[in-house]
């Protein structure tokens, strides 16, 4: 792993919320299953779940918002050459139409 | 269902909490090592990220879920609010003549008594069971029923006697003759299982004293 490319140096703090948000719709699934009581039922069923829906979410977010910068990244590095190309194509052209 | 306990702890887990429990330890594990490491993020951890953040927790919610809703059958849990305390004695008292204690001290009703006689019945009983309950859990929570002339917990609405004649068809072959009699007006919730005169009230009358 250690070859691969890092898109961040560090984690975004996004994810760190991501990953709080989901260690504690964790902890609430647990208080449930360890004390079984109403309230930890219910509490586990829909706000734990929906904190972890948001947890889930916040993550998704951070790799599509990455996937998106690294598409523009490399559709702009693809452009460059051409570009590049492009003005020496100009350049030499206006060569050939120098007056004889 | 199976039910394991954790050594060194009172507390009783389903075998599926049991999966519940290891799924999200996992992932918290990691989570907690990725929230101190705090390691570049490559395309490797976002995949470990993915298991950590989405595939496990969902999995262990899932599984926690039926875990917890068949967890909510027993009599346990019914009994976990303390205004049940007084008819969960008498379900389970082995002197007790109640109707709810006849049933509830059979072997196969014993676990889930509660759930057995006051689950709706229907495909969808068990759905519209649990969204009644959490009216019960409302009314347990915002009333004050240490209060001495609190009015008993009682049903919002008429016991279903399907829950009685399911098992014990009026007019089944060798059924008693007084069930056969009264068929018809049972039918019609003209009369019930538990009127004065036939069964009686199924629970004996509730006690503020045991909940105090």
């Amino acid at each position: 792993m250690s070859g691969e490319r890092a898109t961040h140096a560090r984690p975004p703090r996004l994810l760190k919320v991501a990953c709080l948000l989901t260690l504690t719709s964790l902890a609430l699934i647990c208080w449930a299953i360890l004390h079984p009581v109403p309230l930890a039922v219910i509490a586990a069923m829909s706000i734990g779940q929906g904190i972890g829906a948001i947890g889930a979410a916040l993550f998704a977010w951070v790799v599509l918002r990455d996937l998106r910068s690294s598409l523009r990244s490399g559709l702009a590095k693809r452009a460059a050459p051409t570009d590049a190309e492009g003005e020496a194509d100009q350049g030499a052209g206006a060569g050939s139409e120098t007056p004889k | 269902m199976a039910r394991c306990s954790l050594r060194a702890s009172p507390v009783e887990v389903s075998a599926l909490g049991f999966v519940a429990l290891v799924l999200s330890a996992l992932s918290a594990v990691f989570i907690v090592w990725f929230l101190v490491r705090s390691p570049p993020l490559t395309v490797g951890k976002k995949f470990q990220l993915f298991f950590a953040l989405f595939a496990l927790p969902t999995t262990a919610a899932l599984i926690g879920n039926v875990g917890n809703l068949e967890t909510t059958k027993t009599v346990h849990f019914c009994g976990s609010c303390h205004v049940m305390t007084s008819h969960v004695h008498d379900l389970q008292a082995p002197d007790s003549r109640s109707l709810a204690s006849l049933h509830g001290r059979l072997q196969e009703y014993a676990e889930e008594a509660c759930y057995n006689c006051h689950a709706d019945y229907g495909m969808y009983g068990g759905v519209t069971t649990k969204l009644g309950g959490m009216r019960h859990v409302w009314d347990f929570y915002t009333g004050d029923w240490e209060r001495p002339d609190h009015a008993a917990p009682a049903l919002y609405k008429p016991f279903d006697l399907r829950r009685c004649t399911a098992c014990h068809d009026p007019l089944r072959k060798g059924a008693p003759l007084e069930h056969q009699v009264h068929a018809e007006k049972l039918r019609t919730l003209e009369i019930s299982c538990a009127s004065a005169g036939c069964h009686g009230p199924p629970h004996p009358p509730w006690s503020p004293a045991v909940v105090r």
